[in-house]
């Protein structure tokens, strides 16, 4: 089965999201660069850049290393080029500035190694993939950032690689507990609604909206403070018998709303903009919704395939068979991965 | 070091840094023209019309031939600053990206030089000789080896018969060494039921030993990784791969140099272009800057100024081009006010709010816009070139170095009359308004006696009156308040708030200048001002008793 075309099919461009640092993200886009050109699929590989100091000391080892054949299309640092043992045709030296210089939109003439790296923000980041669509590429490989929370957000791409691996913990069985209950955020239920989407829009986007019944019409009332700690006790106060919904505009912490009276989680249904504001952890998520707490998003997020890396570096690793099998078990209707195997 | 027209602040003052500065110069050649601007002295007024012609000749064609200007355009916007790495070239070793960016600029080049020589205006007329451009196509050619006009670049097969040999045959290896591996696979497979990874890896837990053992005794693979889960097992490279890899090596070295040595023939290729290619980039910005003369003088509905020999300033109908932006943001319009200045001294005169300083600023502003060759924001505009030109205004107090107000201006005043020559444009906003006006008219007075003997055009604002007694002083005066309807006013003025109230000044005010003949009476508005701006009344009626 050729898994990409079938990626390809539906989505333009995929990111690769590592779960943490180490588990096993460059080896999962090596894994898809080699599984593209075995389908003979003309892709574009490039990377959600990270700017500032303190990434750029990081991202000197974290730049990902990748083998890329002829015909590829990539984006990459001047620095960087010079660095390349591919033979890279310059296409356009484009606007987006990164410490190592302005971003080249290369063509691989002779296939090698090279690193890759993207503009750090998000704009500029849609301009060059539609630029690689353009210039033939039928999907784009991302290598997203390691910090999952910001990257992995929807508007980056059209669809998400998860990676994760043994690096989350020694417990087995708690790996594959937090990447379903990652999974599970992802995927969340999008407000379906028309008119309840259009209530949120149309009010401030910094502000909470608590949105009630009265009369079966839906009315919304913004408060006027933005989502803190001290938010909570407000939040409990506010949410009446006719509040159906409650859209939060930053983060949904178990801080949000601890203060709330636990009976009003049945009655309402918390939106958010995305699942990636979500930090919470699996526990107390699953407690949360033993008590009827409900969460829908505007925009979720769509997984693709589960990438799996049996070996931590710090020495330990589980079985390989038995790691996949655990996780196909937890997660039956994703593809899951052994990039190692 | 060249001469100097005007000091900074000067040039600030009269707005001709917000001039240059909302001029849109598109290419880092016409920034580099506008950082070391010139302007023209007297002795050069054949260079200035040259000058001028050029921008009407850009202003006429750019409001006919706007598809042509637009490609023009976007050409300029795709030019970076490339004039270090040109000079680079003669000597060093250019690195791939720097020759791209070379082969870009030059494609823009070629592609402006084709477009201004081929230009042909309705009437036949041509590109200024000054703007076209020196021919590089020779030097795109050695660029561009497969002649496809694609802005791409590489170091193409075609630079070297040794590089297309080299990766040829690298190539071929990276076959052979990837056919030998998958004879190796298949091998493995059908013989001893081995399955590799595509990376010719196989992972075996440690749980199943007789596999374990199996494994080792296998002697084409190896044993490459081990943790306390499993062992990792690769494809053992027969002594043929080896050699072949080693061989490999050998060629990437040899490839490494073939670059090193394709790059720096292309490098000496474009350090033979060193001239041209500079002589264009210094053309390029100065047709980039004269066009920008020419947007702006369309944009802003600016004439080109007649330069003559006489010292003098004459405008008709002229708009001070930043305070009229500034209106229209607010969505008013700027009323135009006409000066005649000849040598000599001429006196602005009038009611507070009347627009006396602006008036004095637009004299500056037409005046520097004029002798650095751009068209000037008025109905018609003569003038003839000053050696200095000099405004003081506003409150020069520094607290830094101990001067009040009235020291400040006295110590510029000094300056200025340092830096004066013959042919100097002198124009002073409300000399020693500071001080007692008993003191302060006196001097008024004196500096007025000492600048009519010198060849100066100088033009003062004041509330002093008996300034303008002295015989051969010009007296311009605001019309003001005088010909507005005050019933009406005060009807307006009764339900109006603060900002309305200044509104309404600017409404009844009537900005224009007008010659007075002989000792002029000057109107007094300064009560009534204060009164429509909303003083109280007890303090109004009480002041009117006391005049």
């Amino acid at each position: 089965m050729d898994l990409l075309k079938g990626f390809a099919d539906n989505y333009k461009t995929i990111s690769i999201v590592g779960m943490a640092k180490n588990s096993g993200k460059t080896t999962a886009l090596n894994f898809f660069i080699e599984e593209a050109m075995d389908e003979g699929l003309t892709i574009g590989v490039t990377s959600t850049g990270r700017d500032g100091e303190t990434t750029d000391l990081v991202t000197q080892t974290e730049k990902p290393r990748v083998y890329l054949y002829t015909g590829t299309l990539v984006s990459l640092p001047t620095k960087l080029y010079e660095m390349a043992d591919a033979g890279l045709e310059i296409l356009e030296m484009t606007n987006y500035r990164t410490p190592l210089g302005p971003i080249l939109l290369c063509k691989v003439v002779e296939s090698g190694n090279v690193q890759i790296a993207g503009p750090a923000n998000t704009k500029d980041h849609k301009e060059l993939c539609e630029k690689m669509l353009n210039l033939g590429a039928k999907l784009i490989l991302i290598d997203g950032a390691i910090d999952r929370k910001s990257i992995a957000a929807p508007e980056t791409s059209d669809g998400v690689i998860l990676a994760t691996g043994a690096v989350l913990s020694r417990s087995l069985k708690k790996v594959v507990e937090e990447t379903a209950h990652i999974v599970g955020l992802y995927g969340l239920p999008e407000v379906a609604e028309k008119a309840l989407r259009e209530l949120i829009g149309a009010s401030s986007p910094k502000s909470i909206v608590l949105i009630d019944e009265k009369e079966a019409e839906l009315v919304a009332r913004a408060l006027d403070l933005k989502t803190g700690l001290t938010a909570s006790r407000v939040l409990d106060d506010e949410i009446t018998e006719d509040t159906r919904f409650v859209y939060l505009p930053g983060a949904l912490t178990s801080g949000v709303i601890e203060d709330i009276y636990p009976d009003k989680f049945k009655q309402v249904v918390f939106l958010l903009k995305d699942p990636t504001k979500i930090f919470i952890q699996s526990q107390h998520w699953q407690q949360l919704r033993k008590k009827g707490f409900k969460v829908k998003v505007l925009e979720n997020i769509k997984i693709l395939a589960i990438t799996v890396n049996p070996t931590a570096p710090s020495g330990y690793a589980f079985g390989h068979e038995e790691f996949s099998a655990a996780m196909k078990g937890a997660l039956p209707d994703l593809p899951i991965i052994d990039v190692r195997s | 070091m060249a001469q100097r027209l005007a000091n900074v602040k000067t040039r600030n003052q009269a707005g001709f840094d917000f001039v240059v500065s909302s001029l849109n110069i598109l290419t880092p050649f016409g920034e580099a023209v506008k950082k070391n601007l010139q302007a023209f002295f007297p002795g050069e007024e054949g260079l200035l019309e040259e000058e001028l012609d050029r921008v009407a000749f850009l202003k006429k064609s750019r409001e006919k031939e706007k598809t042509f200007w637009d490609s023009v355009e976007m050409t300029f916007m795709e030019m970076k600053e490339s004039s270090f790495t040109i000079r680079r070239a003669k000597k060093d070793v250019l690195t791939v990206v720097e020759i791209f960016e070379l082969k870009q600029l030059i494609l823009a080049m070629e592609f402006l030089r084709n477009a201004l020589e081929g230009y042909r205006g309705q009437d036949g007329e041509r590109i200024p000789d000054v703007f076209l451009l020196d021919s590089l196509a020779e030097i795109l050619m050695e660029l561009d080896p497969r002649n496809e006009g694609l802005k791409t670049f590489y170091l193409y097969d075609e630079f070297s018969a040794l590089l297309t040999s080299l990766r040829e045959e690298k190539r071929q290896l990276e076959l052979s060494i990837r056919k030998e591996r998958k004879i190796l696979v298949k091998k493995l497979k059908d013989e001893k039921g081995i399955t590799l990874t595509p990376r010719y890896e196989c992972i075996i837990s440690k749980s199943d030993q007789p596999r374990i053992s199996e494994m080792e005794c296998t002697p084409e693979i190896c044993r490459m990784d081990e943790d306390y889960m499993s062992v990792t097992y690769e494809l053992k490279d027969t002594e043929a791969i080896n050699k072949m890899i080693q061989q490999m090596d050998r060629i990437d070295q040899a490839l490494d140099e073939e670059e090193l040595k394709v790059r720096e023939s292309l490098s000496r290729a474009i350090g033979e272009y060193e001239k041209p290619l500079l002589d264009n980039c210094e053309r390029i910005g100065l047709l980039d800057f004269t066009y920008a003369k020419a947007v702006m003088a369309i944009r802003r509905n600016l004439v080109k100024p007649e330069i003559i020999k006489d010292h003098l300033v004459e405008i008709e109908e002229g708009r001070h081009i930043e305070v009229e932006s500034l209106l229209e943001k607010k969505g008013q319009s700027y009323r135009p006010v006409s000066l005649y200045l000849k040598q000599g001294v001429t006196c602005i005169t009038g009611a507070n709010m009347g627009g006396k300083t602006v008036s004095l600023k637009l004299a500056g502003l037409v005046a520097l816009m004029a002798q650095y060759g751009f068209f000037v924001p008025a109905k018609m505009v003569k003038v003839g070139l000053s050696q200095h030109i000099q405004m003081l205004i506003g409150d020069t107090q520094s607290l830094e170095r101990g001067l009040s107000s009235f020291g400040g201006e006295m110590e510029e005043l000094r300056e200025a009359l340092d830096l004066s020559k013959p042919r100097t444009l002198l124009l002073i906003d409300e000399l020693a308004s500071g001080t007692n006006p008993k003191e302060g008219t006196a001097l008024s007075k004196a500096l007025v006696s000492y600048l009519m003997k010198k060849q100066y055009i100088s033009l003062f604002t004041t509330h002093f009156d008996s300034v303008t007694e002295i015989p051969g002083v010009v007296n311009l005066q605001v019309t003001g308040l005088v010909n507005a309807d005050f019933d009406k006013l005060k009807r307006e003025l009764k339900y109006a708030n603060r900002k309305e109230r200044i509104q309404l000044v600017a409404k009844y005010m009537d900005y224009r200048l007008m010659v007075v003949e002989g000792q002029g009476d000057v109107p007094k508005e300064a009560i009534r001002i204060a009164e429509i701006l909303g003083l109280y009344d007890e303090i109004i009626s009480s002041a009117k008793e006391y005049l």
